[in-house]
């Protein structure tokens, strides 16, 4: 395998490790310790909900989500794919895309399939991941 | 002497009819201009009239005494055509052209006038006692709000109206389909809340909205309705809610025609203006563009692109990609880069499960088995790097029909990048079906495409996909053919409406068919409809199958079971 080739993989194999993570972490704070959330939103984020734009992370969760009751979800399917031109060096990615397939109830109402796009960036130096575009859709 | 203040005020009225008569008597003739008040007596009622002498105006009246009124009319009756009795922020303009008219309005009967014409201005229409008994409500009911509620909006809070003790005690008819009920509620809104903004209207039994233009000509600054937990049964009603030129946001849960939402589309039909209902938006497209400050998609000088026109660009995309991508999958290398990747994963439908080379590219992993560990380490390589790859993966999937109607999309810029998110619905075309017509099997997907501003154009750089069962969430006219076919297993299986929409729901193309099978079943062992249809669907709608298991379980059956 060409060098090449190995970075390719490398990459691959990160950007997966990476999201695998991040979704299992992310969904167990919305189910058990919401006001933690924030914490994986970089600060320019910004967060489309059923159509609907929210600018900043801030307003999304005073606005909208210390409304919601209880959130419990149930995650079918995990893909992530790293957007080639942000690479840093030759193996480490630094955008990576995520797209989630699962299920989630609202209190006490029945389930629905909801699907959500988490696109997560590096802290500038670092291996620290945290999302930057975040869009939610019921389906 | 120790009066309440309502017998203060009748001798006031008294008071000043007599002063009137007496005055009139002195003059013998018609003076113009407002009359002097009477500074002995700071409580007494203003009376003022126009030069024209035909209009008379009452001010500063506490209740109105209708014995009093009648005779303050009797003393007027050679000159007032119009009366008009203010009382707080109530103004009551009676004609007096028309004795039922106004007899109505005040409870006045055999009064007589000389039937001098009168302009018939704005009315109430409703007996007065019945326009103070509503104003009151409408005032109690919004000064009770719970002040956390309170979202910043004027609200109305009509609901449950219809049965509000003061309403039923006093036999009020409230008719949202009474033109002559819809005005005067109308006019009282507008007087005591004119800025309203939102008005709930919840639970009064209505159930046609013919009158609401009325509504909106009171309340024109409307942004809120809601009318959830009434009568409405069809869609066109909605239409008349477009006069209602500031409204944003409907609620209609709970009506006859929500049991079957309706689509985006035929909402939009009727109010084109409407920006959500029932909570959810009704555009499809939702652009991050604008709201994202300090970023922008960037396209070389030389590019068509209009950035403005984010829309519009995605919708040429789309259309342009998905339509190459059903009728010629070979033409789709103009779309990707060369080094783009691809992948597909989600939980996919049983007859793309069926196809052998097929396996979703799920990366979740929750346990820490070794087994776990090798399908993950497999699946990180089902990814599909390169143009050529990629276009012969596409080729070799089967043919595809995509449902543009169906598609919900969300637009976000990142950087240099563009994110369009794709839900809908597309259906695999089988020319193996019987009688050697197309099969269509119908499911849904969610889509990412990653688009970047390369020196060739603009071309796909991720192409991530996600199948899974048909939702039809979004589908116009999949919701159609369900409601059709609904009524079709109802009569069948003799079940409610909505039990045969889930059934149909679930079974979409195949739903007469196990309606049919359902209905033999269950006349063979008389079990009641939902256990007959749970022991098929455990036997994968094999009758056989299912027999033997209806067999299996039969001696712990209980009578409940069973048809009665």
């Amino acid at each position: 395998m060409s060098d090449m080739d190995k970075a390719a993989q490398e990459v691959k194999l990160t950007s997966a490790k990476v999201a695998n993570q991040l979704v299992q972490v992310y969904y167990d704070a919305l189910q058990n310790n919401r006001p933690n959330m924030m914490n994986f939103y970089a600060p320019t984020a910004t967060v489309t909900w059923s159509g609907f734009n929210y600018d900043s992370v801030q307003s999304f969760f005073a606005e909208f989500m210390s409304n919601l009751p209880s959130i419990s979800v149930n995650l079918s399917s995990v893909d992530a794919q790293a957007v080639l031109s942000h690479v840093i060096g030759p193996s480490t990615p630094s955008l990576i895309t995520i797209l989630i397939l699962g299920t989630i109830s609202f209190g006490s109402e029945p389930a629905e399939n909801f699907s959500q796009t988490l696109v997560i960036q590096a802290d500038p130096g670092t291996t620290m991941f945290r999302i930057v575009r975040d869009v939610f859709r019921l389906v | 002497m120790q009066s309440t203040t309502r017998e203060r005020k009748s001798y006031s009225l008294q008071m000043a009819s007599a002063q009137l008569a007496k005055r009139r008597r002195a003059t013998n003739r018609n003076r113009g201009g407002p009359e002097r008040k009477d500074n002995r007596n700071p409580n007494r009622p203003t009376v003022r009239t126009d030069p024209s002498q035909r209009r008379l105006r009452i001010e500063g009246l506490g209740e109105i005494n209708i014995s009093e009124a009648r005779d303050f009319l009797r003393t007027r009756q050679r000159t007032a055509e119009i009366v008009t009795f203010e009382q707080d922020h109530l103004g009551v303009d009676i004609s007096l052209k028309d004795p039922e008219h106004y007899s109505r309005c005040l409870k006045l009967s055999q009064t007589c006038f000389n039937g001098r014409t009168a302009i018939v201005k704005t009315i109430y229409t409703l007996p007065l006692s019945h326009i103070l008994i509503l104003s009151r409500i409408l005032v109690e009911a919004c000064l009770s709000k719970d002040e956390g509620s309170d979202d910043g909006t004027n609200k109305v809070d009509l609901r449950g109206l219809v049965s509000h003790p003061a309403i039923v005690e006093n036999d009020i008819k409230v008719d949202f389909s009474d033109s002559l009920f819809v005005t005067a509620l109308a006019k009282i809104i507008n007087r005591q809340f004119p800025d309203a903004q939102t008005l709930l209207m919840d639970n009064n039994n209505i159930k046609n909205l013919r009158q609401f233009n009325i509504l909106s000509q009171f309340v024109p600054n409307t942004i809120n309705l809601s009318l959830s937990g009434n009568l409405i049964g069809s869609l066109d009603e909605l239409g008349h809610l477009k006069s209602f030129k500031s409204l944003k946001n409907l609620l209609c849960f709970n009506n006859p025609i929500a049991v079957e939402p309706p689509s985006n589309d035929a909402v939009l039909d009727e109010i084109p203006h409407l920006q959500t209902f029932n909570g959810l938006p009704l555009e499809s497209f939702s652009i991050a563009g604008a709201a994202v400050t300090g970023t922008s998609f960037k396209f070389p000088e030389n590019s068509n692109f209009i950035p403005e026109d984010n829309r519009k660009f995605v919708n040429d995309f789309l259309t342009n990609y998905f339509s190459t991508y059903d009728n010629n999958r070979l033409e789709l290398g103009t779309f990707y880069s060369a080094e783009a990747c691809a992948s597909i994963s989600g939980v996919p439908p049983s007859h793309c499960q069926a196809d052998g080379n097929f396996v979703s590219r799920n990366l979740l992993m929750t346990s820490n088995s070794s087994h776990s560990k090798s399908r993950f380490d497999r699946n990180v390589d089902l990814m599909v790097i390169g143009r050529e790859a990629i276009i012969r993966t596409w080729f070799g999937r089967p043919k595809t029909e995509h449902d543009l109607f169906s598609f919900r999309v969300d637009v976000t810029p990142l950087d240099s990048s563009l994110f369009i998110n794709i839900h809908g619905d597309v259906a695999d075309i089988s020319d193996k079906g019987n009688k050697g017509s197309a099969r269509k099997v119908r499911y849904s997907f969610d889509r990412v495409f990653i688009l970047q501003s390369l020196p060739d154009g603009i071309k796909i750089v991720n192409d991530m996909l996600s199948l899974r069962n048909l939702s039809g969430r979004f589908t116009k006219a999949m919701n159609e053919t369900n409601i059709d076919n609904a009524r079709k297993v109802a009569r069948l299986l003799d079940e409610s409406f909505e039990w045969s929409l889930e059934f149909c729901r679930k079974y979409v193309a195949n739903a007469l068919d196990c309606a049919q099978i359902l209905l033999e079943f269950r006349n063979t062992t008389n079990l009641r409809t939902d256990f007959a249809a749970d022991c098929l669907e455990r036997s994968q709608w094999d009758v056989k199958n299912a027999m033997a298991l209806f067999e299996q379980h039969r001696p712990s059956m209980l009578p409940e079971h069973f048809r009665m």
